[in-house]
């Protein structure tokens, strides 16, 4: 009897297992959406725990998204990303380093305090790697060096004409 | 040898001068003894020309190993030291996620999203500004 | 169901000239079984770094090429082989930034990064025989068949 119930159980969490597995690949495909944020400028929210499957598919579909819109610029946002460990930040490293390979500039924004000090910690080194706070403020910095920028028309003077 | 190879490798590159820019299009496979041509004939035209940029187009390899990564990375070594820069254009994405898998991340290349961008990219920065790819990028 | 045909061939390793087929082959080969782009030029590139060793380091030889079956999941083989000198130091040879010919020193080492296995056999004096497995999609895992 004790036998049969641990058969049946062991039979139940492989299948759920395999279904685990069946869902994660599926969540693979939707879950990296790549936004036109300006002309030249791309963005990727990352959002959930990143793993090496993850992040090898993150990292294509950036790439391609970079040749499709001629972005000059690439957003990589961390914000929903809840933990960043060594193999993490390796991956976030090959991104910018093949994004420049192509011609664009990859910007990491998004990082937590928490995070900024478990990388700190870690002694990682994202040497050369462009990282702003907030999404907005690498979307100001990517216009900045794209030679535009986005002026309020209160303090700008401009009105609308 | 075999039918179904179709394409044949390049054994020789043409080098192409627009102005004061050499325009170099690599495409298809490439023999080893060709890319070090390549080498020699920038280096000899630069000497000869004057120009001061060189755009080497890599949107049709479609594959880069560290062979011809050290061919790139030295053509833009020995162009500074003629005073050209060197652009690398359009390289694909898979080829970039390989080079970056194999190590080679050729810190000091500059590079474009297509020989367009490229050559904007040398007008920008100007003859004779630092060596950085942003340096003096302001129009 | 992909068979062998097209995937299965020897080449030879002579002159820069074979280097060009064996990328070719390879990039072939892999379409055939159903490599995506990405995987495609990492074992296009692999195989020419190994190819190249091969030629430079042992003199040449041969690749053979192969599709190998385990557990369901279909893969790629390439062994390639010499039968020169041999390497003396297999760590040091696969370590990064280390080089005996002209190049940046990745070959081995990078080329290993490029599959999903890899293994190298050398014998000092008798020559050396590099294996490397890739696998369409992941590599499999050993599991239970439901």
């Amino acid at each position: 009897m004790g036998t049969l119930r641990l058969v049946v159980l062991d039979t139940a969490l492989s299948e759920g297992q395999a279904l685990i597995e069946r869902q994660q690949l599926q969540l693979l495909e939707v879950a990296t959406p790549v936004i036109k944020l300006w002309d030249g400028i791309v963005a990727v929210p990352l959002i959930g725990t990143l793993d090496s499957a993850r992040s090898q598919v993150v990292m294509e579909t950036l790439l391609e998204a970079i040749v499709e819109q001629h972005a000059r610029f690439a957003i990589l946002d961390i914000t929903g990303v809840p933990t960043v460990d060594s193999l993490v930040a390796q991956h976030l490293m090959k991104t910018v380093a093949a994004a420049r390979l192509m011609g664009a500039e990859c910007v990491v924004s998004g990082i937590r305090p928490a995070i900024a000090q478990t990388i700190v910690h870690l002694g990682l080194d994202l040497g050369t790697v462009v990282t702003r706070a907030s999404l907005a403020d690498a979307l100001a910095y990517a216009l900045h060096e794209l030679g535009s920028g986005i002026i309020s028309p209160a303090t700008g003077g401009a009105g609308p004409r | 040898m075999s039918e179904h190879f179709d394409r044949p490798a390049s054994a020789h590159v043409p080098v192409l001068r627009l102005g004061d820019v050499l325009l170099v299009t690599l495409q298809g496979d490439l023999y080893d003894s060709a890319a070090q041509q390549l080498q020699e004939d920038i280096g000899a035209t630069i000497a000869t020309s004057g120009v001061t940029g060189v755009v080497i187009d890599i949107s049709g390899m479609e594959i880069v190993d560290s062979f011809l990564g050290r061919v790139l990375a030295e053509i833009a070594a020995q162009s500074s030291l003629l005073a050209a820069r060197t652009v690398v254009a359009g390289m694909r994405p898979a080829v970039a996620i390989t080079l970056v898998e194999l190590g080679l991340t050729l810190p000091g290349l500059r590079t474009a999203l297509n020989t367009e961008a490229a050559m904007d990219l040398l007008a920008r920065t100007g003859p004779g500004s630092g060596d950085g790819p942003f340096a003096a990028g302001h129009p | 169901m992909p068979t062998s045909a097209g995937v299965e061939a020897c080449l030879p390793i002579r002159s820069d000239m074979d280097l060009v087929w064996v990328r070719q082959h390879v990039r072939q080969a892999a379409s055939l079984l159903g490599f995506g782009l990405v995987e495609q030029t990492k074992l296009v590139t692999a195989a020419s770094e190994l190819a190249r060793n091969t030629l430079v380091h042992g003199g040449g030889g041969r690749m053979d090429s192969a599709r190998v079956t385990r557990n369901r999941a279909v893969g790629l083989q390439l062994a390639f082989c010499d039968e020169g000198p041999g390497i003396a130091d297999l760590e040091q040879a696969l370590s990064d930034g280390y080089t005996s010919g002209g190049g940046l020193g990745m070959g081995l080492g990078g080329a290993r990064r490029l599959v999903h296995e890899f293994s190298l056999e050398s014998t000092v004096g008798v020559g050396t025989t590099v294996t490397v497995v890739s696998w369409v999609s992941a590599p499999p895992r050993p599991r239970e068949e439901f």
